[in-house]
């Protein structure tokens, strides 16, 4: 249960056998490369690195991704709003890689889809101009003459236009434009319609106050005076479309076009429908081909001279004795040095723990992996996380709830192991929300009381009996106790950073950075008590002695690293204020009262759960209606509040973990060791039986 | 001023200052979330499978509006509206009124960069997805000052209506 012990390992080879030793290497999964030439860097001019192309692999990829396109567009995967909140790796038989997509089968599956493909683009492509036409010519579509009749005269020129009733009556009046051109008002459909004249009317009588179109027509040789006059007018101008006939008769011929592409469009999702039986055998050789890339990238890593082959890595060192055996069985002739890792190296870090403690691993690793020489911190943070969630949730049917939910998740989860530990993270927590929603008295909030389930129900009897204390009576005495629970945590946080470098034989920054917090911050937490209530002389002068001895001692020690003693001692009194050193009391205060959010988050959860109960009681009164609207408004109601509170439960009690508790002793940030082999995060190679 | 005058004068004021904390609160969860929304909306349209991790960043500006919301529940109950026989003193309403209000900003503010903090934090998940832990801890830093906003409003509901303090009812009588 800690960080695994990592050891540096070279194996030498000859070039005859380096394929096969990274094949038997990709099969183990013990071993992480490295870069052998940063290993050996004596080896640089001697030996050259491994050339391995890539191309067969990505071009693969570049298919299926063209396949994976289409099929998101045609036969997306129908995934439950459950399902996607969580992404899930995907889980591969062995079977299913052996018998999958080959080579010849995926090119005639390609050739299809880039078909497909091609007439899909092309349909959208032209479908984008149709409709873009359309658009352009729909306020023309009710114009009674075909456009390129107005073309059609050598020595007259036509013009049409919008103008207002008002300038359409200034124009009539106006004798000189009278002379340059002649004009008349265009009715929408009026050449279309049968009986238009009774039609023209008609829309003239109820648009009479809208833009009208106006035809002009002039002599070529009188253009510039024409428009000059329209345009004194207000005459504006349309830019009439390059078609043959009628404004309508293209539109309909526009429309029948893009029914035919439309159909065509279909046609090949019906297709690509077919193609999607395929889509696991897809996505496995999808997998496939990165693993093999992947292993290609890695093969880079490794140096070969004339004869022989090298790589270097890391291995864990419970799987070296797994790796020796194979190596003396398999390759008889390749020599393995291992070493230990050197005390200043980026070691990969593997965490071994137990499956009581993984559930909270999940935690460090949301955070970042422990550097390789400190301590996983993992065991140390399940009692207060576990703590903290509960206190914040407090409530004891969400706790039964979250539970369930959680043990339900489980069950389905169990090969997907994130999930399934996140589950089990929850389950936990649901345990510790129970408890703390006994001890504060809360079930539905105050579901419990005489005016929702009557007098003397069991679970107000029950409650009686388990609650201790409720945070809306008394919240400063629960605030109180918040801060006591941040105050042994920081205090917690120091002993476990006190650990850490005895671990490490660094007794110097154990007793002064923190030992002597411990003695000072005890102290001055007494010394502050006295202000608020009467302690005995005789623990204020306890209170005092720690402060004083943790105080001197901290003044002569945090300022260990300066130079000359002035400068040290300055140091050390700053770092009783907190600015510079391993801590400082406004820092501890500051740490501390982050805690008192414990009560906030808790108040939350219980008030927005009683006030969904208050209004549910307000519908009850309601005749044949008011008990089912009483039922319905505390089961909607209930179930927002506990989501919208396990989401604020978890995420403060994160919070308090990685900035106040980890912020004493732990500092994350190693890489993670990532072993040759199948396993990634989008896919998992399952266990023979 | 006539002792029932004063009695309605501060029933005004503390309503007033429910309204201002639950109005703020909700207004700025509003804000913060499409702030966080658009930016979740963005990167789902490439990565559909992130849904689960954006969700939680694009919910966590939402904490505020209920935190407005507790703030007049506990105004309303522990002045007695709820249960029909309230009765606040001026003073005391317009210290409920000014506390609404000052809750209310901050509410508000804290919800609206809790958005942008989130905002930040799924353009980090949208390019390192293994950094969502800590992407959420961004929002949840700013959160920290609502939570201390909502904590001192809940404290001094407590205090100012607590018997025989402040302007309640008996020293009105007097």
């Amino acid at each position: 249960m800690a960080i695994d012990i990592m050891k540096k390992l070279t194996v030498v080879c000859e070039n005859a056998a380096a394929q096969r030793l990274m094949k038997t290497l990709h099969g183990l999964g013990v071993v992480q490369l490295t870069d052998a030439l940063a290993q050996h860097e004596a080896a640089a001019g001697v030996l050259e690195r491994d050339e391995q192309s890539t191309e067969e692999w990505d071009t693969d990829l570049q298919k299926l991704h063209l396949i994976f396109g289409l099929l998101d567009v045609f036969a997306a995967e129908k995934r439950s709003f459950v399902a996607g909140l969580a992404s899930v790796p995907l889980i591969i038989e062995q079977a299913e890689l052996d018998t999958g997509i080959g080579y010849a089968e995926l090119e005639t599956l390609y050739v299809e889809a880039l078909q497909l493909d091609g007439v899909y683009r092309q349909a959208e492509r032209r479908i984008g101009e149709v409709e873009a036409q359309l658009a352009e010519l729909a306020p023309l579509e009710e114009l009674p003459f075909a456009i390129d009749e107005m073309s059609m005269s050598e020595r007259v020129r036509m013009m049409l236009g919008m103008m207002r009733s008002q300038s359409i009556a200034e124009l009539a009046q106006d004798a000189e434009a009278a002379k340059t051109l002649a004009w008349e008002l265009v009715v929408p459909g009026h050449c279309l319609r049968k009986g238009s004249e009774t039609a023209a009317a008609e829309w003239e009588a109820t648009h009479s106050d809208e833009p009208r179109w106006v035809l002009a027509a002039f002599l070529k040789e009188d253009t510039e005076a024409a428009r000059k006059c329209l345009s004194s007018h207000g005459f504006e101008e349309i830019t009439l479309p390059q078609i043959r006939g009628t404004v309508r008769d293209r539109v309909r011929e526009l429309n029948g076009e893009l029914a035919e592409l439309r159909q065509s469009v279909a046609g090949v999702g019906e297709k690509v429908q077919k193609l999607a039986v395929n889509r696991r055998r897809f996505l496995v050789l999808k997998a496939l081909r990165m693993n093999q890339r992947d292993a290609a990238l890695a093969r880079r890593s490794c140096v070969h001279g004339e004869w022989t082959h090298m790589l270097t890595g890391y291995i864990r060192e419970r799987d070296l004795p797994q790796l020796t055996s194979v190596l003396d069985a398999e390759f008889p002739s390749a020599s393995l040095l291992v070493e230990d890792p050197g005390p200043d190296e980026d070691v990969p870090v593997s965490l071994t723990v137990s499956r009581h403690v993984r559930p909270v691993q999940t935690l460090v690793n949301l955070f970042g992996l422990p550097l390789y020489k400190s301590f996983d911190p993992s065991p140390f943070l399940m009692l207060n996380f576990y703590l903290f969630f509960g206190i914040c949730f407090s409530d004891l049917a969400y706790g039964v709830s979250l539970v369930l939910l959680s043990y339900y998740i489980m069950r389905r989860t169990r090969q997907y192991e994130g999930v399934y530990n996140f589950a089990k993270l929850l389950l936990f927590a649901g345990f510790s929300t129970m408890i703390f929603g006994m001890l504060l008295g809360s079930w539905f909030g105050d579901l419990y009381e005489a005016q929702y389930l009557g007098e003397g129900n069991p679970m107000a009897k029950f409650m009686g009996l388990v609650s201790v204390i409720d945070p809306l009576e008394k919240p400063v005495i629960v605030l109180l106790i918040a801060l006591a629970i941040g105050m042994v945590n920081q205090f917690y946080g120091i002993a476990l950073k006190m650990y850490g470098a005895l671990k490490n034989g660094d007794t110097a920054t154990a007793v002064f950075d923190g030992l002597l917090w411990l003695i000072i911050l005890p102290g001055a937490v007494i010394v502050v008590s006295t202000m608020f209530v009467a302690l005995p002389a005789s623990v204020l002068r306890v209170g005092l002695a720690l402060f004083a001895i943790g105080a001197l001692g901290l003044i002569l020690t945090q300022g260990r690293s300066s130079k000359g003693l002035v400068a040290r001692l300055g140091t050390g009194l700053v770092s009783l204020y907190g600015i510079v050193g391993s801590y400082g009391l406004t820092a501890f205060i500051g740490d501390t009262m982050s805690y008192c959010r414990l009560l906030a988050l808790g108040l939350t959860t219980s008030i927005v759960a009683l006030s969904f109960n208050m209004m549910a009681n307000l519908l009850r009164p309601i005749p044949y209606v008011g008990i089912v609207l009483f039922i319905l408004v505390l089961i909607v109601g209930h179930i927002f509040n506990f989501f919208i509170s396990v989401l604020g439960a978890f995420v403060h009690s994160m919070r308090l973990i990685f900035v106040e508790f980890f912020g004493r002793f732990y500092a994350g940030g190693a890489k993670p060791f990532a072993p040759l082999g199948f396993n990634s995060r989008e896919a998992v190679l399952k266990k023979a039986p | 001023m006539d002792h029932l005058v004063a009695i309605e004068v501060g029933r005004g004021l503390a309503i007033a200052g429910a309204g201002l904390a639950i109005g703020l609160g909700c207004a700025g969860s509003g804000k913060g979330i499409a702030i966080a929304s658009q930016a979740a909306a963005g990167v789902l349209s490439e990565k559909p499978s992130l849904f689960g991790q954006l969700l939680v960043m694009i919910a966590l500006p939402g904490t505020q509006g209920f935190y407005g919301f507790i703030t007049g529940i506990m105004i309303f109950r522990k002045t007695g509206l709820l249960a029909g026989e309230w009765a606040v003193a001026p003073n005391t309403g317009v210290a409920l009124l000014v506390m609404g209000l000052g809750v209310g900003i901050a509410l508000y503010v804290s919800a609206v960069w809790q958005g942008e903090a989130s905002a930040a934090g799924i353009s980090l998940v949208a390019r390192r997805p293994e950094e969502a832990g800590r992407a959420l801890l961004f929002p949840a830093m700013v959160e920290t000052y609502a939570v201390v906003a909502l904590l001192a409003a809940i404290l001094v509901i407590f205090w100012l209506t607590a018997p025989g303090a402040v302007g309640f009812l008996e020293q009105v009588a007097q």
